[in-house]
């Protein structure tokens, strides 16, 4: 890795005035959703102040996605329905969303797909039980490419040669990313989020969801570690290692979304779903054909979000 | 849905709207069919404009012509998507079910 570059970019994360910033009112907002002893009313007021992201939630609130049965017209209300970790990956990301559309076109759908779909497959796993935060598999999929928003501002020229080379010479994007950039997407979208005060459960599936078999290894996970094993052990709580299951859904959503087409993150060209993947998330073809048949009326819905 | 002054109106038209009144009752409501007759009482309301779906025969032809296009699209366009994955079985498969799920979305 070039050193100078990997600093460059480390220095832009530091420094907030080269990053999308984000509204006095949006970093209020996500503050006080962290700490416990604020009430919905209290951010609910503040984030009226914002006509547009209130619009925005709303609007998602009451899309087909969530079907709830009535109209919801109380921000509160949307709030405590929403829960705090979707609401604030909808406000850092409807905040970059103009920049995400003007600097790569297509990254939004995938993104939103990505986060849609990897919700769906948690609460398909899940089953009723609670073993997968699904707001928080949400956020990380909502997120996972967000380093490249920064490397296309302040890579352009190298941002844009890797996606030529993905093009011509039939490659994913992460590898010739690897050609031309001395640091990975991955890395800044971690370095990022944590800079962002986002929990592990989240930078973590985003720095490992290309590397996934380098968490499982790091993570010692052997063939027992699995969702059959968790949910078959009612005594045990479940206790995750190093957000790897997570971890799995997001490099599995990611790559759903490049094969059904929705958006576009670089390089058309599809990655292999490791065994790993489906032996740790317990699950078979069948399950994934499932997925497949309902993710692919999310499509639909992604307006709802513009 | 187009919107059509009423001397274009012909028989056999499909109201996309409602025709409301003035006073607001409801003259004709969609998913009408007019007639001549029911075109001539809509003109004595003093009604310029309605509103019909889109269901002649050429609009059909074009739309099928589109979805026909764009299925065999998707369907080069998969092939090459999973083109670096072709001999993993499990991505094969894959492929098969995004083929059959994208191909039906178009026929629904």
């Amino acid at each position: 890795m070039k050193k100078d570059k990997f600093d460059e970019i480390m220095s832009a994360i530091k420094s907030t005035y080269s990053l999308p910033s984000l509204p006095e009112v949006i970093n209020k907002i996500n503050y006080l959703m962290d700490d416990d002893t604020v009430s919905v009313n209290y951010i609910g007021n503040l984030m009226t102040k914002d006509i547009s992201l209130s619009a925005k939630i709303l609007k998602i609130v009451n899309s087909p996605y969530y079907g709830f049965p009535h109209r919801i017209y109380n921000l509160n209300h949307a709030l405590v329905l929403l829960g705090s970790n979707t609401l604030k990956s909808i406000i850092i990301t409807s905040s970059i969303f103009d920049l995400m559309k003007d600097i790569m076109k297509g990254l939004w759908e995938h993104s939103l797909f990505c986060g849609l779909t990897a919700k769906y497959i948690a609460k398909q796993i899940n089953n009723g039980k609670q073993i997968i935060d699904e707001d928080l598999v949400f956020s990380a999929g909502l997120l996972h490419d967000i380093g490249k928003l920064i490397i296309a501002i302040k890579f352009k020229d190298d941002f844009n040669a890797a996606i030529k080379l993905a093009q011509e010479e039939k490659k994913v994007y992460v590898e010739a990313e690897k050609e031309v950039l001395s640091v990975s997407h991955a890395d800044v979208g971690y370095y990022l989020t944590k800079e962002w005060n986002y929990p592990a459960s989240i930078c973590t599936p985003i720095k490992f969801h290309h590397e996934f078999l380098m968490l499982y290894s790091n993570e010692n996970i052997d063939k027992n570690y699995n969702i059959k094993s968790i949910t078959n052990n009612k005594n045990k709580l479940y206790y995750s290692k190093n957000y790897v299951i997570e971890t799995a859904i997001i490099n599995l959503s990611d790559i759903l979304a490049k094969s059904l087409g929705i958006g576009f993150s670089g390089s058309i060209y599809v990655d292999e779903i490791k065994n790993e993947i489906m032996e740790i998330l317990s699950i078979d073809l069948a399950f994934l054909k499932k997925i497949i048949e309902e993710i692919y009326y999310f499509k639909d819905e992604l307006n709802v979000f513009n | 849905m187009k919107r059509i002054k009423i001397e274009e109106a012909s028989e056999g038209n499909i109201l996309a709207k409602n025709i409301v009144l003035e006073n607001g009752i409801v003259l004709l409501s969609k998913k009408s069919t007019l007639t001549k007759s029911l075109i001539n009482q809509i003109k004595k309301q003093n009604i310029f404009f309605i509103y019909i779906e889109n269901n002649s025969k050429e609009y059909e032809d074009d739309i099928d012509y589109i979805k026909n296009e764009t299925i065999k699209n998707n369907l080069s366009d998969i092939e090459e998507r999973f083109i670096l994955v072709k001999d993993i079985k499990l991505m094969k498969d894959i492929k098969n079910i995004v083929k059959e799920v994208i191909t039906k979305g178009y026929s629904d």
